[in-house]
């Protein structure tokens, strides 16, 4: 999609063109779901979070600065919605919701399968062994792709502490994925 | 596979090591994930929504404020009252009747009335039908929640007790002092009494969970289901007696029992964070 039809498409759903917005959904659901999924740690929830970030970004879209790459000014959404929902798990158990988050059984179903299969991803245990603020700006910079200066507009921190995080997040990540068996080398420090 | 992880200038062998893992595979985004989203945009355009947005966030702010002003503002003066030594609402109102002529008064009528089996049975059975009906309500809005807390209560029967004896007892305590500082004025005077009514909410998700528990007993399930069936219902009009029976016998002890009767569950509720995250036996 060029950029033009992508600002074509912004200001559609600007003028409530859900269609056009939908169009934009497809686009960036992949990076959306990757991001949630790499910081909050299951389908389930990243489903969920991919679905409010999009519309909080609807929500927003109005004050979408087009100075700036929609890719990025999406993930910075979903950046902060996500550290936030990290913040408000301890509180979790005060909703009114009926959800229940892990029901432990015995029963083999294609439910519990997908669950075991997540246990085992062991380079998901380690990125959550990280710092939600470390995991933030690794999984921004591994897995969303993104260059310093990407990151800086996403998290609107200064290049010094993203760094400093990155690093301090590689030499954890590094060390946890050696744990989990991932990787057998000694790591050099 | 090698991975440097010292500076910046490897950056790229790291992210390259990554890589080779396998561990920078994208996940693949779940089918309903943009159909859900749009059903869930307003129907309205951005600039409309952003100011609906704006207008909730606003509203649900100054709720807050309000019920923490109307929490905090009589309890201050409340404070500030007792330890200026003025006198209560509650005070002036005993010294205006004469306290022990009131007391008296109060208790003679009272135990006249009580006395009455009549009075007792009809009370007894009320107190009954409204446990029985609370905790049904409990169970049918709470299916899942209520069905963990139970769960965690048979997996860990005496931690729960245990946990829950602490819990209600540091309610019972920290309801006390806010009362004591509540009353002591007039306006707290009716906001003591929604505290009275919230306070008892943990005890009656307590009898509900206990109650979850002793239904799955009865219909011998170890992994239960969430419906609401008959063992449920029975479990709740059995847990409901005792505290009913006790009122035959004096009503705060009737009281008591509730409190005692909700002791496991409310330290299943806190074991299974709020039946959010259920402990299993197995």
């Amino acid at each position: 999609m060029e950029q033009s039809d992508e600002y074509a498409l912004i200001k559609r759903s600007i003028d409530g063109d859900h269609e056009a917005f939908a169009q934009l959904m497809e686009r960036y659901a992949g990076s959306v779901f990757n991001l949630a999924y790499r910081m909050l740690g299951n389908v389930q929830e990243a489903e969920d979070a991919s679905q409010e970030i999009f519309l909080r970004a609807y929500t927003n879209l109005a004050r979408f600065d087009q100075e700036r790459r929609f890719s990025t000014w999406l993930l910075s959404i979903g950046s902060n919605y996500c550290i936030d929902r990290l913040r408000r798990r301890r509180f979790a158990w005060l909703t009114l919701d009926d959800v229940v988050l892990s029901v432990p059984t015995s029963a083999k179903g294609p439910e519990r399968s997908a669950i075991e299969r997540e246990e085992r991803d062991a380079v998901q245990r380690a990125l959550l062994s990280l710092p939600p603020t470390y995991r933030e700006i690794a999984v921004l910079r591994y897995w969303n792709d993104l260059s310093y200066e990407e990151i800086i507009q996403v998290t609107g921190l200064p290049e010094s502490t993203i760094k400093t995080r990155l690093h301090r997040a590689r030499r954890m990540l590094a060390e946890a994925l050696r744990a989990e068996g991932v990787v057998h080398e000694e790591i050099p420090s | 596979m090698h991975i440097h992880s010292t500076n910046d200038e490897h950056d790229d062998a790291f992210r390259q090591a990554l890589a080779r893992s396998g561990a920078l595979d994208p996940r693949k985004p779940t089918t309903d994930l943009v159909a859900g989203a749009l059903r869930r945009l307003p129907h309205t355009s951005p600039r409309v929504a952003a100011r609906h947005a704006a207008l909730r966030q606003a509203l649900g702010r100054a709720a807050t404020v309000a019920v923490v002003a109307l929490l905090v503002i009589p309890a201050a003066v409340g404070a500030f009252n007792l330890m200026r030594g003025a006198e209560t609402p509650i005070g002036a109102f005993a010294s205006t009747a004469g306290q022990s002529q009131m007391r008296a008064a109060i208790l003679a009528a009272i135990g006249q009335r009580l006395d009455m089996s009549l009075v007792r049975a009809l009370v007894g059975a009320l107190m009954w039908l409204v446990q029985v009906m609370a905790v049904v309500l409990t169970l049918g809005f709470w299916p899942r929640r209520s069905a963990a807390a139970g769960m965690t209560l048979l997996a860990m029967p005496f931690r729960a007790f245990g946990t829950g004896l602490l819990a209600i007892g540091l309610l019972i305590a920290g309801v006390a002092a806010l009362l004591t500082l509540l009353t002591a004025t007039l306006a707290g005077l009716p906001i003591a009494a929604i505290v009275v009514i919230l306070a008892h909410l943990p005890v009656a998700l307590g009898i509900a969970a206990g109650a979850r528990a002793l239904g799955f007993r009865l219909a011998h399930h170890s992994h239960p289901p969430y419906d609401l069936d008959r063992h449920q219902i029975i479990a709740a009009a059995l847990l409901a007696l005792p505290a009913a029976i006790v009122t035959f016998i004096s009503i705060p002890a009737a009281l008591a029992a509730l409190y005692i009767l909700a002791v496991p569950g409310i330290g299943a509720l806190i074991h299974s964070q709020g039946g959010l995250q259920p402990v299993s036996a197995t």
